[in-house]
């Protein structure tokens, strides 16, 4: 009965207070489906995603070889421990042009036991040709069903080595779990990036051996993937694996030897009969070279001998010409001679002529006398001259004939004599003997009887002649005796002297005459003198005349001779000319043969040499070939599980790890919130009834039938609320939460959300047990009490002075109801803290859930805008030489969108500080000139810059606090390579990405004693160019050298993609942090308003408005607002902090920085939610009904 | 003139289910301006209903309440809340003050939405509370705590003083002391004093006695010669 009634009163008590119990029902509902909902999600994701791996049987291990793999490594991959199935299979990439752009695709042949496709469209691909198309690549390239596509080879093998054929027809359209997300995974071809995959038969492949070797672990399946029990066998198997690669490997390796040195016997073979070939191609050049010397010897000999002969023809010319000109000199000084004489002619002849002028003048005067005295004597002359004229002639006569015949006689003798001379010599010689005789005598004797004969001849005519001249006397004589007795005369002798005499008469007669006369004639004398002179003169320059005449003569025969010697010689130049003519196209003939000769010989030597190097380049090629293959080192396995092999596969199972981390916190302060809240409403609950509890106590019940009932309450609605809240938070949270990562996963088909016991039964664990000790901690307090005492009202709380009124002028001014409001806050302090708890909390939430997004979407933006800001990193392939480095380079300093570049040193490295060790990049800049343009290296808390000049060693941020270091310790760098060498820390900077220690190159070539060798490029765009980035790279990557281009802005979208789905999480908890607010804020100004009732009411009695009524009460609750608000910030900042170090992975630091904007949109929201539990107040305080101011205290 | 309150046939009417029930039935009573009314009746006779009503706290039925010249039957929420505030100083059995207000503050509080106040230090001298001022409710007795009302209602300088079982909580000589206050009150100030209490003893020192009885004024009586408070036995 009794307890019939305190099971009466128990029901009765919960429909009464109904609100309270759903109140409190509510609270806990929301906080354990917060709880258990949040945790639950990890566990869901990831069993959604390995229902989804193991229902397309997603390898486990991905095997790839860097030579192919075999069906023997299949075999082997099979017989190992642990491995329930192995597959060989075939991939590669290739490239396919989709509107303008040339994207890269990864062909892959299905597989019969794993990583099914899925087909949403058409179907699988049934033969060769035929593929289906990656269901988002087919979106965004706006490939269908139907559509063919086709591939070309991004690099110097052909697609025919690895594709049957390069066009595919698009038969389906579907996904595989291999890419679970949207990153397709990197390339070596193209611009670096998978755009998609498609699938294709195998029988679309035609390479020699597998590309990969899928691999199935035996009792994978049953575990959950991402876990610890996955994650062990899996590595159980790859450790397994990697123990049988080096004998796999090597046995690869043998079998590709072995291939290439046939090659290369067979090569070698043809080489060698090449050299033969050759070699007997140069003996005969030899010959040919010899032969031709000869022939061209003889004909040099030759012609050398004809322009010998030419040459001394040439003398002799020279030698007449040389005469010929000495002649020609002395005819010239004749000629001066004979000119000068010919001159002196003529100035005489010129004298001459003056002269006669003189005379002839005198002639004139002279003839003048002449006529005058002359007849005179002429007369007298006339007379004598008669007489005269007959003696004269003939004493003249007589003369004549006299001297004709003595000078006959006389030649008659003088021949006589000869004769009579020329024969006694004769005779004379013609005794000499014969061989005595001289030349002359001989002449002689052999020419005289010739002219005596002659000499007789005339001897006859001189004695002729003087017959017939003394015949011509006697006639004379007779004439003569004519003239008178006087004249009669013997022989011519006597008539000449009688003559005579009597001439002598005549004469003296004569001379009288002849005085006068002489006289005159001595004047003609004198001018027949000058006459005479003057003719002498004139003969004598006439003889010089004639003289000079006859030398011009001669001179001119010597001319004449001259002339026509040198004419002769002019032939003979002429002659040696054409022998020359004849020699010098000898010559030419020669050299024309000699040159033929030397072309042909060159010829023969070119193509010799040419086939040499050829021969030699083959060779080289053939010891390079060698060296190639002595150089082939084992092939490596990259034995790959799913996170290593599968681009997104570790983010899915990141961002399953991330949500743990939220978990973690976030359902914590939510849960706390509603502890505190049910604690709340239990103890007012208790202390309300204390009345009650002292009637019952007065009554004889004991103290646990008394708090029975209240225990009872707060565990109905406890785990009422708690079953609630299992039920609808661990299937509605993880499956919001899945939801949201399903934007980025979309392949996942299946949202997965089992119960999670253990998380249920840890949220009502807590709920109950809270809520039950804050009513046993309440009951207990108010049983102690006797029962007098619960039934008296509680003494009124005091008023109290606060702080704030010692200071007057401020506390003077307030009005009364904030004095009021106050002092209220002060003394509820219970309601003041909850309130503040609440209000904090949810701003708390909100500041986590805005900060989380700020800090993580920061990250790129910082990461590469403000640390790394290059643009993209080129790396090389491994061992290429400097030249080929430097190459590169200038590749990229000439992409004229590209604004500058920067080699860079950069390996992963195994960091030790203490206990700790990391793998963390080292990166060396080439030059410290630029490194600013690439790499801003500052500190994140303090206003400091740091560079590599000044500081040797910067490590990044996050290293440095999991390494636990700071600027000043040491760390140790450990590379297999290099050894292990300690460095001091100089600086630590900013990093979000990634961890970097960063060296300057000086201290590097300190440390490890060689320069860096550099492995890569940064680069940066030009400001607005940085759209050509991808065009830029695709070049890049042309270079046969250039491993990979990995951009900043593909890194800085992926993480952006998978940041989104966080959005979706953050408004899950602004909007569960929302609900928190109100549930809080109400029941707490529920309990504020019953509570104050009364004071309340007689304001109102007082004649406050409503208005006036509300703002009473809203003072208070803004004043809370807003001091919870600035502690939740504090608490929220707090939280972030903590949550943030929770959630970050391992290589990524988050930001740390709180946008401002984001404490806003917390606070205005925090503002509203007060806001609007104000307005649903209002009404509640619009119905306190004034007549509660006329009853009694309770 | 004379008549400065006056109830005609007010009826307040609850409607419980079917039944209606009458608090007040047709209460009739004129109160004349200065005057020290007492409205007596037992336990539920209908005097808090009466209280209620010329208290602005609650709307009669029907019926007219004249309050110097004013209607207030036709007054709504915000002119109710007027009238009480302007022309209502209202003491409680309770004392009902604010209890983080001092007791000069409580009387602050009333006089900061008031029109045409008095002093507040003042009234308390008045009171007698002068040396009190700054302490807090908790921390005066109970018939200090009632001083300190009645000054906060009379600070507000109304035109009515209504007072609910003023004495009610308070002991003996305590009370009477709060009766000679109001009495002094009403003749000092000429304030009109409506007290209600269900204690006929305190009958013979107002200037009218209405009886309140079954939700009707029973008895009207004005008593011209009222005795002083320290005459008074109960």
């Amino acid at each position: 009965m009794k307890k019939n009634m305190l099971r009466k009163d128990f029901f009765m008590e919960i429909r009464k207070s109904w609100g309270r119990f759903i109140s409190i029902f509510l609270i806990v509902a929301l906080g354990v489906a917060f709880y258990a909902g949040i945790r639950a999600s990890e566990p869901s994701m990831r069993i959604s995603g390995d229902a989804y791996f193991d229902k397309e049987h997603l390898m486990d291990i991905k095997v790839m070889g860097t030579m192919g793999l075999t069906e023997e490594d299949v075999e082997a991959i099979e017989d190992v421990d642990g491995i329930e199935l192995a597959e060989g299979t075939y991939s590669m990439d290739a490239l396919c042009n989709t509107g303008d752009t040339e994207q890269v695709v990864h062909v892959m042949a299905m597989q019969e036991h794993f990583n099914d496709v899925q087909v949403s469209e058409g179907r699988l691909p049934e033969k060769e040709g035929e593929c289906l198309m990656d269901e988002e690549f087919a979106l965004a390239s706006g490939y269908g069903v139907g559509d063919t596509i086709t591939l070309s080879s991004g690099d110097e093998d052909p697609l025919e080595d690895s594709l049957t054929t390069d066009v595919f027809e698009v038969v389906g359209i579907g996904n595989s779990p291999l890419y679970i997300s949207f990153g397709r995974g990197s390339s070596t071809i193209g611009n670096g990036e998978v755009s998609g995959f498609i699938a294709v038969d195998p029988d679309s492949f035609c390479m020699d051996v597998y590309s990969e070797i899928c691999v199935r672990v035996t009792d994978a399946e049953q575990e959950i993937a991402y876990t610890d029990g996955y994650t062990s066998l899996t590595d159980a198997a790859v450790d397994a694996l990697e123990k049988i690669e080096d004998e796999r490997c090597q046995a690869r390796r043998q079998e590709i030897v072995d291939e290439a040195e046939g090659e290369l016997a067979d090569a070698q073979a043809t080489v060698d009969e090449e050299s033969q070939t050759l070699a007997d191609a140069r003996s005969e050049l030899e010959e040919g070279r010899s032969q031709a010397a000869r022939e061209l010897a003889d004909a040099r000999q030759a012609l050398e001998d004809a322009q010998a002969q030419l040459d001394a023809a040439r003398q002799q010319i020279a030698d007449g010409e040389a005469q010929l000109a000495a002649g020609k000199e002395e005819l010239s000084t004749q000629q001066a001679a004979l000119d000068s004489g010919r001159e002196q002619y003529e100035s005489g002849m010129a004298q001459l002529e003056q002269q006669q002028a003189q005379l002839d003048a005198s002639e004139v005067q002279y003839l003048a006398q002449y006529a005058q005295q002359m007849p005179l004597i002429e007369q007298g002359k006339q007379e004598i001259a008669a007489g005269k004229e007959l003696l004269t002639t003939s004493i003249s006569e007589m003369e004549t004939l006299a001297d004709h015949l003595s000078s006959l006689r006389e030649e008659l003798a003088e021949i006589n004599n000869a004769l009579t001379e020329g024969n006694k010599k004769y005779e004379e010689y013609s005794a000499i003997s014969d061989s005595e005789r001289t030349e002359e005598q001989k002449q002689f004797l052999e020419d005289w009887p010739e002219e005596a004969k002659k000499l007789q001849a005339q001897e006859t005519e001189k004695t002729q002649s003087i017959t017939y001249a003394e015949a011509a006397e006697q006639e004379a004589l007779a004439a003569l005796a004519e003239q008178g007795e006087d004249f009669s005369y013997e022989s011519a002798e006597e008539a000449v002297a009688g003559l005579q005499g009597k001439m002598q008469e005549l004469l003296a007669r004569e001379q009288t005459l002849l005085a006068g006369e002489q006289e005159l004639l001595a004047y003609g004398q004198q001018i027949e003198d000058g006459k005479a002179q003057l003719a002498a003169a004139r003969q004598t320059l006439e003889d010089s005349k004639q003289q000079i005449d006859a030398g011009q003569a001669q001179i001119d025969a010597a001319w004449a001779l001259i002339n026509s010697q040198e004419s002769q010689l002019a032939s003979g130049k002429a002659d040696l000319a054409a022998g020359e003519q004849e020699i010098a196209a000898g010559w030419s003939e020669y050299e024309q043969g000699a040159a033929q000769a030397a072309q042909e010989i060159a010829d023969g030597e070119a193509q010799i040499a040419d086939g040499e190097r050829q021969l030699e380049e083959a060779q080289n090629d053939i010891a390079e070939a060698q060296a190639e293959i002595d150089k082939i080192e084992n092939p490596q396995w990259y034995v790959q599980d799913r996170s290593s092999a599968l681009t997104e596969y570790d983010g899915y199972g990141d961002n399953a790890d991330r949500m743990r981390a939220i978990g973690q916190v976030f359902p914590a302060v939510f849960f706390l919130v509603a502890a505190l809240i049910s604690l709340t409403a239990m103890t007012r609950m208790v202390e309300e009834q204390r009345i009650q509890i002292g009637t019952l106590k007065a009554l004889g019940y004991n103290k646990l039938s008394i708090a029975g009932k209240y225990i009872a309450y707060a565990l109905t609605a406890t785990l009422g609320g708690s079953v609630l809240g299992v039920l609808f938070g661990e299937k509605v949270f993880p499956w919001i939460i899945i939801y949201a990562y399903k934007i980025m996963y979309q392949h996942i088909p299946d949202i997965l959300v089992p119960y999670h016991l253990s998380y249920a039964v840890q949220a009502t664990l807590i709920a109950v047990l809270c809520t039950l000790a804050a009513t046993i901690f309440s009951c207990y307090r108010e049983l102690a009490s006797v029962p007098a005492q619960l039934m008296r009202p509680p003494a009124p709380k005091q008023g109290q002075r606060i702080l704030l009124e010692r200071v007057k002028i401020i506390w003077k001014h307030l009005n009364f109801s904030w004095k009021s409001s106050i002092r209220n806050l002060v003394r509820y302090k219970k309601r003041f803290f909850m309130t503040v708890f609440g209000i904090g909390g949810c701003m708390a939430l909100m500041v986590v859930g805005f900060g989380l997004k700020d800090c993580i979407f920061v990250i790129p933006e910082l990461q590469y805008n403000s640390i790394q800001t290059y643009d993209a990193a080129v790396y090389f392939d491994a061992g290429i030489s400097r030249e080929d480095k430097e190459e590169i380079a200038a590749l990229v300093r000439d992409e004229s969108a590209v604004s500058g570049e920067l080699m860079v040193r950069m390996q992963n490295l195994e960091v030790t500080a203490g206990d700790t060790s990391m793998e963390i990049y080292l990166t060396v800049p080439e030059n410290l000139e630029n490194v600013g343009d690439f790499l801003d290296f500052h500190s994140r808390t303090k206003p400091e810059t740091y560079s590599l000049e000044k500081e040797q060693v910067i490590l990044t941020e996050k290293a440095a606090s999991d390494l636990g270091v700071e600027v000043g310790d040491t760390v140790t760098l450990e590379d297999d390579g290099m050894g292990v060498k300690e460095v001091t820390i100089d600086a630590i900077c900013e990093n979000y990405m990634g961890h970097y220690l960063y060296l300057s190159p000086d201290y590097y070539r300190e440390l490890f004693g060689k320069e860096a060798a550099s492995n890569g490029v940064l680069f940066k765009m030009k400001e607005g160019q940085t759209d050509q980035i991808e065009a830029v790279g695709g070049r890049l990557l042309g270079d046969s050298n250039v491993l990979n281009v990995s951009y900043t802005s593909s890194i800085e979208d992926r993480l952006d993609d998978m940041l989104q789905s966080l959005n979706l999480v953050i408004v899950v908890l602004i909007i569960s942090a929302g609900m928190l607010a109100f549930i809080v804020l109400y029941n707490l100004n529920t309990i504020n308003i019953t509570e104050r009732k009364r004071e309340l009411a007689t304001i109102k009695v007082l004649g406050f408005y409503d208005t006036e009524v509300a703002a009473y009460v809203y003072r208070e609750n803004v004043l809370l607002t807003l001091i919870g608000a600035v502690a939740g910030m504090a608490l929220g900042w707090v939280l972030l902090q903590f949550v943030i170090v929770t959630v970050e992975v391992d290589d990524v630091m988050f930001g740390r920085v709180l946008d401002l904007t984001s404490y806003l949109y917390s606070f205005l929201f925090t503002l509203g939610f007060s806001m609007f539990v104000n307005w649903v107040m209002y009404f509640k305080l619009k119905k306190i009904d004034m007549v509660e101011s006329l009853k009694s205290v309770e | 003139m004379s008549e400065f309150v006056s109830l005609r046939d007010v009826k307040k009417i609850y409607h419980m289910g079917e039944i209606d029930i009458a608090a007040a039935n047709g209460i009739t009573f004129d109160i004349r301006k200065g005057e020290f009314a007492v409205v007596v009746g037992p336990s539920g006779a209908g005097k808090t209903t009466v209280l209620n009503i010329l208290g602005g706290m609650d709307t009669a039925t029907s019926g007219e309440v004249w309050i110097d010249g004013q209607d207030i039957t036709k007054y709504k929420g915000k002119e109710l809340t007027a009238y009480r505030r302007d022309d209502i100083g209202f003491v409680f059995q309770f004392y009902n003050l604010i209890p983080n207000l001092t007791a000069l503050e409580n009387v602050e509080l009333a006089l900061q939405i008031c029109r045409d106040p008095l002093d507040a230090r003042e009234v308390m001298e008045h009171v007698g509370l002068g040396e009190r001022l700054d302490n807090f409710p908790a921390q005066l007795s109970g018939g200090e705590q009632q001083r300190v009302a009645i000054a906060r209602a009379l600070a507000k300088n109304p035109k009515l003083l209504l007072c609910d079982e003023p004495t009610g909580a308070l002991d003996y000589n305590t009370g009477k002391a709060i009766l000679k206050l109001l009495q002094d009150t009403c003749r000092q100030r000429g304030m009109t004093v409506i007290l209600i209490t269900h204690n006929s003893a305190i009958a013979p020192m107002a200037d009218r006695i209405i009886r309140i009885k079954n939700g009707r004024a029973e008895s009207i009586e004005t008593n011209p010669h009222p005795v002083p408070v320290e005459t008074i036995e109960w």
